[in-house]
């Protein structure tokens, strides 16, 4: 509440009749001649309001506190206004101590105020009392106490114990932040269940495939904008949308002045259209685009001799059409394979036939190619989920990659670099905890499936070591390999953001008992018989993000930011978040622990307690905050909170532990806890170029250490699912749809990158079109369509329209159907239909129709809805997206391969 | 004759209209109750119970405001100045009358347009306070208010005194008309100086307002009078029929014709503009959604029927007049709806904000009933006025007025 | 809480601190460049949360220009704002001089003097001025709530924010309360319009749509300042406003292209006018 001073105000020293504001406030109560009348009403009820009024800027006498936005990957550190009068959020901005982006943030940022102060935001917990679960079914959701809601979850957990049925147990997770571990592993480890199912093969895992099978990176990379001179990016859209969406936004315009840049994409996205070059390819056939560039690339001469070698005699007999005797070619240490690669793939594959592939310009494809070529190392192959969140991208994600290779850009200045590691600890692990009930629940096979002949998952190379997030709905429905009984989810809204997500309200509807902890009613939330508030990232948690670019990474801390002293819990409970949420990945758990130790099972309250003391004073939680009340516990919660966060970043802020304890890389150092705390923010030292080429002394993860453009990891990984399956290699690759085969000639390679034609979800007689699915540049993963601003600003999509959910489409295409801009269509596909607008735009590729991602909600809020929880407002892209995958990777299919039909509704 | 009695004498000659009247007072009431439900939501709840967007901030109030502005000005200048300051005793019988009718359509402007405004009550303390000279519409009110002055003034001289001094008399006579015509200007100006909006025509929309407020001050006029005349001998013997059918006829006819011409040419230059927008508003208005009112209304039936009805003869009747007169006023309440609203039709920026490249606009409910109570505020101060006034008496100048009058009856007989 | 002194932010902020707003011929400008500018809307967010703007009202706004044929597009996003033209017809207009040319050469509305006649926004060439036909944000006074017992009323959000201000949002932002030239929330029956952020400016910040440009597309100083910032950038390039042949002068001003690559050898600067 602000205090109302009574101090006369000041006019200004106007005169007379001319009023200053607040005289002229008083003077409307007066002017009884309007009492009653509109224009008077202002005026009298100002006059209170008069005398409040500040005198000084907020950002004067507000303060800035650090936190982090996960609106998306980018996880910017982020500094938030908050007002000393009423401790309201104010304004957020990026951190200005950031290398990477300064105090610039991008639009999605700004957004969490509305969020965080969104009414529809859920205020406490809320338990269904209507037993039928259905979309359109109101779950009469009464509230409840906390202590209630975590009973009612501690006991479903019980039961599962006592009956030795723990693999019941299933936690899904969304966005998350790095104390994630005590949540999504640790509490399921505990209990005893292996399925915890993350969000990420929704995400891009194919993207990270690529640089995996080339140079054994399963990561996102960071691109040395700053340096290159020529960037190609498919599919990506780095102005708009992840990564680091701030830093590329902000260099965008210099890079403009230095470099080329080209991008692959049906729409005219918003890089490309501020772009030097457009390739506007058909979807799925990127891979045939990037085999034309390497081909050229190596037809003229045009590849790094440092990076890949060179013949022998100087001579370069890359020629068209024509196989290379590989014993004429020296290979440079730091890559191998590029003769393997040029006779299994590139050696026919010239402009003119991927022109013909892909529908653009050979002249235009000879350019790019050659301008890339030329730049190099200075050159960037930009790799966005686009292309390879297809059934068959692992194989584009690498032959994309490969082109660093090529021209060297490798870790190498103005090209693709990866993140410098970083001072966070690992947190404290539950293994001594993990009793025989439990040990017996891990044993059993994940709910995805994953590691399965037809789901080889090989992430970091290993079979099944990546999710298969989608396809867990339908273990669940099949019961395969076991039945669910109890679900946490958190911080996701499944029922949604997988494709085909009617597969998920049924999966979610058959769950007899599910307990999801959101910050609102979503979709998902409307099958849970349990809400539990969760607290803003922005504003209200602690937590730790981090990110990566301008050759850095950062580690970014969540805060409370309304509280006064986030140390103190009691402060953080009192005012630290609007509502009575609390924190999933550590409060929830930790109050879970305590009602499980209620009910005889104290293993998680012994683990939290023993292991999670506050490392500066050494106190443990019990003994800052003794008591078993239940405000006792809340507070104990709250510290457990603080105290996980302290623990994870120590090496920065703890000197002593950083010099004895851990495996200090370097970076920036702090000195104690409230240092840091304060700032915020911590950097690493700047990537250091070419440190990992083997030339240069280092080795690439590869299994040869070298860069490797004959797929030699990648056959290392095939052959090891395929022994587990007592399969051969193109066994494996046909379970999985690809075309790739093992030393088969009328088949591409199965190991080097290379290009395989699309797998079309549909019959394309019947859906004659294919389905562009993008990201929403104000989307906050899909958590903002309850946002006005987004909703205001939607048109920031090329091609977008305010306040509409719009189906991009050529008028040539619209032309032939007879659809008109502004006409209502359906969109169908073999997976269902969906009802929007037709919005006729000459940004978009004839033969595809665009459509930006995230509305379509049915629940989530009464903005982002038609009908809260019964109708949905637009059309929901999910519902015509085939549930099917990029096998090798795990990754769900968003992009390429989805063939849909339009017709005027 | 004795001013105080003459109207109310005249309308008990006349018993069998009494239940006419008092059907007309139930009108007028009516009217009124609607008008004053509409003035006072829009007070209180504010303009978000006008049709008005961002885009089109001027609607429906404020054409009917020039509407009724113009009327005012158009008959002191295009009738009673003709009497006042020029001599031509013919029109003596319609001086009295028309200043009061300049009065009374000044009032219901006013009304409608004070209720259109955002903050009502500081309009007039604040044109005094911070005055703005460089602003058309600063002099617009203070004209209009001097000549308010005026037109009071004139009218209490030929009302309450017998022999006023010729000179004050001139004077008064002078400044309204005057003070109008550079009033009228000055409301051409609001909208001439809205360069952003060619469509108002700059300096030309001053000229055409002006010349289509005489045409629409000439119909009232002849109207008000040719229904007073089939109510009231009194009215009857002092307007002789020759001077409607003959004079105003004619006047009307060829008034129409200008303002036709004038229009003409307005919607043609705008049609072959190089101006996209300029030539996309004038097709909006004429071919659009509005062309019923601007083509149909406001320039056929509104100006060339009644321009052919005054040329013939034989239509060149008192009811002929009427007709004709009562078809000037509705296509003028029209044409000036088109003249506002097509200024602002065409979208000026692309703004995804707004509508591109056509402004819609529609009125409200309320907006209709502010209109309505400007028409029932004037329908009711002239039934009050020619209760409380003899509108029939002549302005005192040269003593030759009733042989006048007796002539011009006479002529009026034969043409029986 | 200032950025490293070589941000630009923090060069034009210095500029502001040694300049004194109430000066004699200080004319600020603000000019946005077009190669910078990725079109994210950011400035529209910025403005929108500092100056308190209800739903449908933005001083910053955009026009949207896609050009061509598939697959020879151009797109071109051009942010919008008040122009504060040199010789504005709104104030030459107003009959009250609510509208007037102010300090900075702003140009300034005084809500004490707006009789809500509208004439501003008809003489308006760029559609800038805006009315409140009633007061603003009347969804947050709304007391009904999506779930009962669940989720808050608007009203709740706001008292549990600490809103007491009326006619104000959740996240009512009290800076506008600084300066006696504006009102912090505005009310029923006047217009409104951008003004450079007056009341930062008084107190030596830069515009709000300025800070937050995550681009740095937008360069803000004193044209009578040989020194400053605009007049640097000026100094390199063409400058471009809008509508230009409506000699309004604005102090808004463009300069280089949306479409910073050149696609093709010959291809020209796609016009700016609406």
């Amino acid at each position: 509440m602000s205090q109302r001073d009574t101090t006369p105000s000041d006019d200004g020293g106007k005169l007379g009749f001319s009023f200053g504001r607040r005289d002229f406030m008083k003077a409307g109560a007066v002017g009884a001649v309007a009492a009653g009348l509109g224009s008077s009403l202002t005026s009298l009820r100002s006059v209170a309001q008069a005398d409040d009024y500040r005198d000084a800027l907020v950002d004067h006498t507000g303060t800035y506190k650090p936190s982090t936005c996960a609106g998306c990957t980018s996880w910017c550190s982020a500094q938030i206004l908050v007002d000393d009068r009423t401790r309201r959020v104010i304004r957020t901005r990026g951190h200005e101590d950031s290398e990477i982006h300064g105090t610039h943030d991008c639009p999605r940022q700004d957004l969490g105020i509305q969020q965080l102060y969104d009414p529809d935001r859920v205020t406490q917990p809320m338990r269904r009392t209507n037993p039928e679960k259905g979309k359109g079914v109101d779950p009469e959701f009464e509230p409840i106490s906390w202590e209630e809601a975590i009973g009612m979850l501690a006991d479903e957990i019980m039961e599962l114990r006592e009956n030795d049925e723990t693999e019941k147990f299933m936690v899904t997770r969304g966005r998350y932040t790095y104390l994630r571990p005590i949540l999504y592993s640790y509490l399921p480890q505990i209990i005893g269940s292996p399925n915890n199912i993350s969000h990420s093969a929704i995400c891009a895992e194919a993207e990270k495939f690529g640089p995996m099978f080339t140079e054994g990176e399963w990561a996102y990379r960071q691109y040395d904008v700053q340096n290159t001179r020529y960037v190609i990016a498919w599919g990506a859209d780095p102005i708009s949308s992840n990564r680091q969406v701030s830093h590329y936004s902000n260099e965008f315009g210099d890079l403009l002045d230095r470099a080329t840049v080209a991008v692959v994409e049906p729409r005219l996205s918003s890089t490309a259209s501020k772009s030097d070059e457009w390739l506007p390819v058909e979807p799925g056939k990127d891979g045939a685009l990037a085999s034309a560039m390497a081909h050229v690339i190596l037809r003229d001469g045009l590849w790094s001799r440092e990076f890949v070698g060179e013949f022998e005699d100087g001579e370069n007999r890359f020629v068209p059409d024509e196989r290379v005797d590989p014993a004429t070619f020296e290979e440079s240490e730091n890559s191998q394979g590029v003769v393997e690669w040029w006779n299994e793939e590139l050696y026919d594959k010239d402009p003119e036939w991927a022109a013909e592939e892909v529908g653009v310009d050979a002249e235009q494809i000879e350019r790019i190619a050659t301008g890339f070529g030329e730049a190099g190392p200075q050159a960037i192959s930009w790799l966005g989920g686009g292309p390879c969140m297809q059934v068959r991208g692992s194989y584009t994600a690498m032959a994309i990659h490969a082109l660093n290779g090529l021209v060297g850009s490798v870790g190498n200045r103005g090209g693709t670099m990866y993140a410098p590691s970083t001072g966070v600890e690992d947190l404290p692990a539950p293994d001594p905890y993990i009793d025989e009930v439990a040990e017996h629940g891990l044993n059993n096979e994940k709910i995805d499936q994953r590691g399965r002949l037809e789901f080889p998952a090989l992430k970091d190379g290993e079979s099944g070591g990546g999710v298969v997030t989608n396809n867990a709905a339908d273990g669940i429905l099949d019961e395969d390999p076991n039945e669910i009984k109890v679900l946490l989810s958190y911080w996701n809204n499944f029922a949604f953001s997988n494709p085909e997500s009617k597969r998920w309200e049924d999966a979610l509807a058959k769950i007899p008992f599910h307990a999801t902890i959101e910050t609102h009613a979503s979709e998902t939330a409307w099958f849970a018989d349990l809400i539990l508030p969760a607290t803003h990232h922005q504003f209200e948690r602690w937590g730790q993000l981090r990110s990566t670019a301008a050759r850095r990474r950062t580690i970014n801390l969540h805060t409370p930011v309304m509280a006064d002293d986030p140390d103190d819990p009691r402060d953080v409970l009192e005012n630290g978040r609007l509502w009575d949420c609390k924190t999933d990945e550590t409060e929830i758990p930790y109050l879970l622990a305590e009602a499980l130790a209620d009910r005889g099972f104290d293993n998680m309250l012994e683990f939290f307690d023993n292991e999670y003391p506050d490392p500066e004073s050494g106190r443990t939680l019990r003994e800052e905050f003794p008591g078993d009340d239940f405000e006792s516990r809340e507070l104990r919660a709250q510290a457990f909170s603080r105290n996980a966060i302290k623990l994870r970043t120590r090496p920065i802020w703890d000197p002593a532990y950083r010099e004895n304890e851990f495996d200090w890389l370097g970076g920036e150092e702090f000195d104690d806890w409230v240092e840091f705390r304060e700032r915020g923010i911590w950097h690493t030292d700047e990537w250091e170029f070419r440190h990992r080429w083997p030339s240069e002394g280092g080795e690439f993860a590869t299994d040869s250490g070298r860069f490797e453009f004959d797929g030699e990891t990648l056959g290392n990984a095939l052959r090891r699912h395929a022994d587990r399956h007592d399969v051969d290699v193109d066994t494996v690759l046909e379970v999985c749809n690809y075309q790739g085969r093992v030393a088969d000639p009328d088949t591409p390679d199965a190991f080097v990158p290379h290009y395989e034609e699309p797998y079309d979800l549909g019959d394309g007689g019947e859906f004659p079109m294919k389905f562009v699915d993008h990201k929403d540049r104000l989307g906050r993963e899909g958590r903002s369509a309850n946002v006005w601003w987004s909703l205001e600003y939607k048109d920031v999509n090329p091609g977008d329209v305010p306040y509409t959910d719009v189906a991009k489409i050529n008028p040539r295409d619209a032309r032939q159907r007879g659809i008109e801009d502004g006409d209502e269509i359906v969109i169908s596909s073999p997976a269902g239909e969906i009802e929007t607008t037709a919005r006729l735009w000459e940004g978009i590729r004839p033969g595809t129709v665009a459509k930006t991602w995230g509305q379509g909600h049915w629940a989530y809020g009464q903005r982002a809805s038609e009908e809260m929880g019964e109708e949905a407002k637009g059309g929901h892209n999910n519902l015509v997206i085939g549930a099917e995958y990029d096998r090798l990777s795990g990754s769900s299919v968003f992009y390429g391969d989805v063939q849909v039909d339009i017709e005027r509704r | 004759m004795s001013g105080a009695t003459g109207g109310v004498s005249g309308l008990l000659d006349d018993v069998p209209s009494s239940r006419r009247y008092y059907a007309w007072l139930a009108f007028v009431a009516v009217g009124l109750l609607i008008g004053a439900y509409g003035v006072l939501t829009t007070l209180i709840q504010g303009t978000t119970t006008l049709g008005l967007t961002d885009q089109v901030p001027w609607g429906i109030l404020i054409s009917t405001y020039v509407f009724f502005a113009l009327l005012s000005t158009g008959i002191c200048i295009g009738i009673t100045s003709l009497s006042s300051v020029f001599g031509l005793s013919k029109y003596d019988p319609l001086v009295k009358r028309g200043i009061f009718l300049s009065l009374i359509t000044l009032a219901a402007g006013g009304l409608v347009i004070m209720a259109g405004l955002g903050q009502p009550f500081r309009a007039i303390p604040q044109m005094l306070l911070s005055p703005n000279p460089a602003a058309p519409m600063w002099w617009m009110i203070v004209l209009y208010s001097i000549y308010g002055g005026a037109l009071v003034a004139e009218f209490a001289l030929i009302d309450r005194f017998e022999e006023p001094s010729e000179t004050v008399s001139k004077t008064v006579a002078v400044v309204a008309l005057v003070a109008p015509i550079l009033a009228g200007a000055m409301l051409g100006a609001i909208f001439g100086t809205a360069e952003a909006r060619p469509y108002y025509g700059g300096m030309f929309a001053s000229v055409f307002l002006l010349v289509t407020a005489v045409a629409s001050g000439v119909a009232l006029i002849a109207a008000v009078t040719i229904v007073e005349r089939k109510f009231s001998s009194a009215t009857q013997a002092v307007v002789p029929e020759e001077l409607i059918t003959n004079t105003l006829g004619k006047y009307l006819g060829v008034m129409a014709a200008a303002v036709l011409l004038l229009t003409a040419l307005r919607h043609v230059f705008g049609l072959v503009a190089t101006s996209d927008s300029l030539a996309l508003a004038h097709q909006e208005m004429l071919f659009g959604g509005m062309g019923l009112w601007s083509v149909g209304v406001g320039m056929l039936l509104g100006l060339l029927v009644p321009m052919a009805l005054m040329a013939y003869p034989k239509t060149r009747t008192v009811n002929g007049v009427l007709a004709a007169s009562t078809l000037v006023l509705v296509g003028m309440f029209a044409s000036r709806f088109e003249f506002v609203v097509g200024g602002q039709v065409t979208a000026l920026t692309a703004d995804n904000f707004h509508e591109f490249p056509v402004a819609s606009y529609v009125p409200s409910a309320t907006e209709f009933a502010i209109v309505i109570a400007g028409i029932a505020l004037f329908a009711m101060l002239y039934t009050v006025g020619r209760e409380l006034f003899d509108l029939n008496e002549l302005p005192h100048h040269e003593e030759e007025t009733m042989t006048h009058t007796e002539a011009v009856t006479d002529g009026g007989q034969d043409n029986e | 809480m200032s950025s490293e002194p070589e941000s630009l932010d923090a060069q034009m902020t210095a500029e502001l601190e040694n300049g004194d707003l109430d000066d004699e011929g200080v004319d600020l400008s603000m000019v946005i460049d077009l190669q910078r500018c990725t079109g994210c809307a950011a400035c529209n967010m910025g403005c929108a949360s500092e100056n308190n703007l209800q739903e449908g009202m933005a001083y910053s706004s955009r026009i949207i220009k896609t050009e061509g044929q598939f697959p020879n597009v151009s797109y071109e996003y051009t942010p919008t704002l008040c122009n504060q033209c040199e010789d504005a017809p709104c104030a030459e207009g107003c009959p009250t001089k609510a509208l007037y040319k102010g300090k900075g050469n702003i140009t300034m509305h005084d809500h004490e003097k707006c009789i809500g006649c509208k004439a501003c926004m008809v003489n308006c060439p760029y559609d800038e001025i805006y009315l409140n036909k009633e007061d603003p944000h009347p969804t947050w006074e709304v007391e009904e709530a999506a779930i009962e017992n669940g989720t808050a009323t608007p009203k709740q959000v706001k008292e549990r924010a600490g809103v007491d201000e009326e006619n104000a949002p959740a996240y009512y932002n009290p800076n506008r309360e600084v300066s006696d030239s504006e009102h912090p929330t505005r009310y029923k029956g006047v217009v409104e319009k951008c003004n450079f952020c007056v009341h930062r400016l008084e107190e030596n910040e830069l515009p709000r749509c300025v800070e937050e440009c995550p681009c740095e597309a937008r360069i803000f100083g004193d044209l009578n300042d040989p020194d400053s910032k605009v007049n640097e950038i000026l100094g390199q390039y063409n400058e471009d406003v809008l509508k230009e042949d409506e000699g309004t002068q604005p102090k808004v001003k463009y300069v280089r292209d949306y479409n910073g690559g050149s696609y093709e050898a010959g291809v020209g600067e796609p016009g700016l006018s609406d």
